[in-house]
C-alpha cells in the first residue's frame, strides 16, 4: 500500500490574547493548539480523527491543506514536502476539504452549476463546455441530487443537500485525499445517516482515502477504518476502529466511550468518568497532560514524556500503564 | 396513574408562528402527562416542535408566535388562561426550564451569585446575608468547585460546563416542582454531558421533581428517562415506556430513527438504515400522515387522515394507521 500522506512532529501555534500587564511583563503568550503529531495515512484508507471540542482536530485538518501555517514539523503529500511548497494550487488539486457547515461553506451567488465548474476550470479538467456539463451531471447524479438542481443556488436546498453538494465539490477535482470536517455534525440524525451512507458508497466507488474529524466514536465507527484519538493537541491513542472501540487502552479513550449515551438495551461495560474540566491550551499540564484529571494518575505521570507506546502491532499508545 | 399523581396535564397544545410567509404550524395539536417525580424524554429532529412545546407549556412563547389552542393543567390549572403576572409567579418557583446555551441564557453584565440570588430577592428575601448563603449552597449542589469566590465571577469566565451548572442551579433555585431541561447538554463535549446529566439525575431523586428531557439524541433519553415521547412535525408520533420502544419501536419513524443511529460497540457490522426525504415544510396545513411521503408502508388512506395515537397496551402508544385500533389516547 501507498502512503499518501505523512505528518511528523507537526506543531501549529496561535498568539493566546493578553492583558496589557501580560504584554509588558509576561511577553507573548501561546495557544498550542497542535503540539507534535505524527501519523500517516495509506491510499484507499479511511482514517477517523476524534476528540472533544478544542483539542486541535480542526487544526490539523486545516493545515494540511495549508489554510494554516504550522510553526514546525513536516507534512508529506506523496513524499513531497508541503511546507516548503510554493505551489498551493497543486496541492488543493491533491487534497480536499469538505466542511462543516454546508450553509457557511457555499457561496450563495452561485448556482450549483458554478460551484462545481468553477474548480475544474482552474485545473483546466475539461476540454470543453460538453465534457464539463456531462461530468457535472455525473457528480450531481453520484451524490444523489438531479441534473434539473444544477442550476439552483445553495439557499434553496436544505443542509443535508448542501453538504451532498460540498462533498461533490470536494470530488470535482478528483483528489486524491478528502479532508472531511465534521461533514455531519451540523445535520440532524436521519440526514447524518444518509450523508456517511453516501460517503461509504463514494468510497467503494471511488477508491477514496479520507481523513474524517469528527467529535463523535459513533460516527467514527462506522466510516473509519483506524482511529487517532486527541487530546489537547496530541494523538493519545492509535489504532484499527474496532480494536480501539472494543478495547481501548487509555483512560481518556475509555471516559470518551464510556461518557457517549448508549442504546439503552445495551450491555453496559465499566465507566471511567474524568474529574474537572479541559485544561487552556495555554498552559498545558507538565508530563502526561491528562493526569490533573486521570483516575489512575500516579506521581510517575507529572514526568512522563508523552511518546507512543507500541502496544501491540499498528495499536499505540500514549500512557504510563503500559510501559514495561 | 390516578389524577393525583399528574403533575403537568398538557391538552392538544397548539402554537403557530406568524411569519411573513405565512403560519408556520410548529405545534400541531400534542398531549400527554407529566407524572410527579418523572424524568419524562421527548425527543425529535430539529424543528420538530419539542422546544416549543416546552416553551408554550410554560406560556412564554415570544412574537411572532402564539398558543392559539388547547390547555395547559398545573395542578388543575390553566396556565394559558393566567395573565403574565400571575405566569411570572409560577415560572421560576413552581415552574422553570434549563435553556440550551448556557451562555446566552446568563446575563454577561452581572456575576453568577448575584444571578442566582436575584431568585431568592425576587421571592422577598430581603436580608443579604441568608440570600448568600442560599446561593453557595445552591452552588455547592450543582457540584460547582469553590463557591464562595466563584458566585463573584462573571458568565464569561466560567468554562460551558461550570455555566451549565450554574444555569442548574439557577434554574432550580426555589425547588420548583416542574423542570423542562431543554437540550441541556448540546452545546457540551460528551464528557462533560455525562457529568452534568448525572448531576440532572441526582437533583432530580433528590429534590423529587418532574423533569421534562428534551434531547435530539435518542441514546441519550434512553439511558435517562423511563417514559419516551417522538415528536414528529409537530406533533407526538409514539409515547411508550423506553425499553419497550427500544424493543419494539412500532412508528417507522421511530424505527428509521433507532436504525440511523450510530450507537458505539454495536459489535460485528454497523448496519446503518436510512430514511429518504426530509422532514415536511410545516407552513402547510398537513391533514394527513406527515411521515407518509418519507414512509415505507405508506398506503392511500395515510394521505386521507390523520392517524391518532392509538393503544398498542401497556402505555405504548403510536400513531401510526398500521396499528388502528378502536382503543385511542384522549
Amino acid at each position: 500500500m501507498r502512503e499518501l500522506l505523512r505528518v511528523e512532529d507537526l506543531k501549529v501555534q496561535f498568539t493566546a490574547p493578553a492583558s496589557l500587564n501580560d504584554k509588558l511583563f509576561a511577553g507573548k503568550k501561546y495557544v498550542k493548539a497542535v503540539d507534535g503529531l505524527s501519523f500517516s495515512i495509506n491510499e484507499g484508507e479511511v482514517v477517523g480523527l476524534v476528540g472533544e471540542s478544542g483539542c486541535g482536530k480542526s487544526t490539523v485538518g486545516k493545515t494540511l491543506v495549508m489554510l494554516q501555517k504550522p510553526k514546525s514539523g513536516k507534512i508529506y503529500v506523496d513524499g513531497e514536502d508541503v511546507c516548503e511548497t510554493k505551489d498551493e494550487k497543486a496541492l488543493r488539486k491533491k487534497i480536499q476539504y469538505i466542511f462543516q457547515d454546508p450553509y457557511s461553506s457555499l457561496n450563495p451567488r452561485m448556482t450549483v452549476k458554478t460551484i462545481l465548474s468553477r474548480p475544474m476550470e482552474i485545473f483546466g479538467l475539461c476540454k470543453n463546455k460538453d465534457e464539463e456539463n456531462e461530468r457535472i451531471a455525473n457528480l450531481l447524479k453520484e451524490v444523489g441530487l438531479s441534473q434539473e438542481q444544477s442550476l439552483r443556488f445553495p439557499h434553496e436546498f436544505s443542509g443535508g443537500q448542501k453538504q451532498r453538494i460540498s462533498i461533490a465539490r470536494a470530488l470535482a477535482v478528483e483528489p486524491e485525499l478528502i479532508i472531511a470536517d465534521e461533514p455531519t455534525a451540523a445535520l440532524d440524525v436521519s440526514i447524518q445517516a444518509q450523508i456517511l451512507k453516501l460517503l461509504e458508497k463514494l468510497r467503494t466507488t471511488r477508491n477514496l482515502t479520507m481523513l474524517f474529524i469528527s467529535h463523535d466514536l459513533g460516527v467514527v465507527e462506522y466510516v473509519s477504518d483506524r482511529i487517532l484519538v486527541m487530546y489537547l493537541g496530541k494523538i493519545v491513542e492509535e489504532g484499527p476502529t474496532k480494536d480501539v472501540i472494543n478495547d481501548p487502552l487509555h483512560p481518556y479513550t475509555k471516559a470518551l466511550l464510556s461518557a457517549v449515551p448508549k442504546n439503552p438495551l445495551q450491555e453496559k461495560g465499566e465507566g471511567v468518568r474524568l474529574s474537572g474540566s479541559i485544561p487552556s491550551t495555554i498552559n498545558i499540564p507538565q508530563g502526561c497532560r491528562l493526569h490533573p484529571r486521570c483516575p489512575y494518575a500516579t506521581e510517575a505521570c507529572r514526568t512522563f514524556n508523552e511518546e507512543l507506546i507500541e502496544v501491540k502491532p499498528d495499536r499505540k499508545v500514549s500512557c504510563l500503564l503500559y510501559k514495561k | 396513574m390516578t389524577e393525583k399523581d399528574i403533575c403537568l396535564s398538557v391538552k392538544n397544545l397548539r402554537t403557530s408562528f406568524f411569519t411573513d410567509r405565512g403560519e408556520i404550524h410548529a405545534v400541531r395539536g400534542v398531549s400527554f402527562d407529566v407524572m410527579k417525580g418523572e424524568m419524562l424524554g421527548i425527543v425529535g429532529e430539529s424543528g420538530c416542535g419539542k422546544s416549543v412545546t416546552a416553551f408554550s407549556a410554560l406560556n412564554q412563547v415570544k412574537h411572532p408566535g402564539r398558543i392559539v389552542g388547547g390547555e395547559v393543567l398545573f395542578h388543575g390549572v390553566d396556565l394559558l388562561k393566567l395573565s403574565q403576572d400571575e405566569m411570572r409567579k409560577l415560572r421560576g418557583s413552581k415552574m422553570s426550564m434549563i435553556f440550551q446555551e448556557p451562555l446566552t441564557a446568563l446575563n454577561p453584565a452581572f456575576s453568577i451569585g448575584w444571578q442566582i440570588g436575584e431568585s431568592y430577592r425576587l421571592r422577598g428575601e430581603k436580608n443579604k446575608k441568608v440570600i448568600e448563603e442560599k446561593t453557595i449552597d445552591m452552588l455547592r449542589k450543582v457540584k460547582l468547585p469553590e463557591p464562595e469566590l466563584r458566585m463573584k465571577e462573571f458568565p464569561y469566565q466560567f468554562s460551558g460546563g461550570m455555566r451549565q451548572r450554574a444555569l442548574i442551579a439557577l434554574a432550580l433555585a426555589c425547588t420548583p416542582e416542574l423542570v423542562f431541561a431543554d437540550e441541556p447538554t448540546t452545546a457540551l463535549d460528551v464528557t462533560v454531558q455525562a457529568e452534568i446529566l448525572d448531576l440532572l439525575q441526582n437533583l432530580q431523586k433528590e429534590m423529587g421533581m418532574s423533569v421534562v428531557l428534551i434531547s435530539h439524541n435518542l441514546n441519550l433519553i434512553g439511558e435517562r428517562c423511563k417514559r419516551v415521547l417522538v415528536f414528529y412535525a409537530g406533533k407526538i408520533i409514539e409515547e411508550a415506556p423506553t425499553e419497550e420502544l427500544f424493543k419494539n419501536p412500532s412508528h417507522p419513524y421511530t424505527q428509521g430513527l433507532l436504525g440511523s443511529l450510530l450507537s458505539i460497540h454495536q459489535g460485528e457490522d454497523v448496519q446503518l438504515h436510512t430514511m429518504p426525504g426530509e422532514v415536511p415544510n410545516l407552513l402547510e396545513d398537513i391533514d394527513h400522515c406527515s411521515f407518509a411521503p418519507r414512509c415505507p408502508y405508506a398506503t392511500e388512506e395515510c394521505y386521507k387522515k390523520q392517524p391518532e395515537l392509538y393503544n398498542l397496551g401497556g402505555n405504548h402508544y403510536c400513531s401510526c394507521l398500521r396499528y388502528k385500533r378502536e382503543e385511542v389516547k384522549q
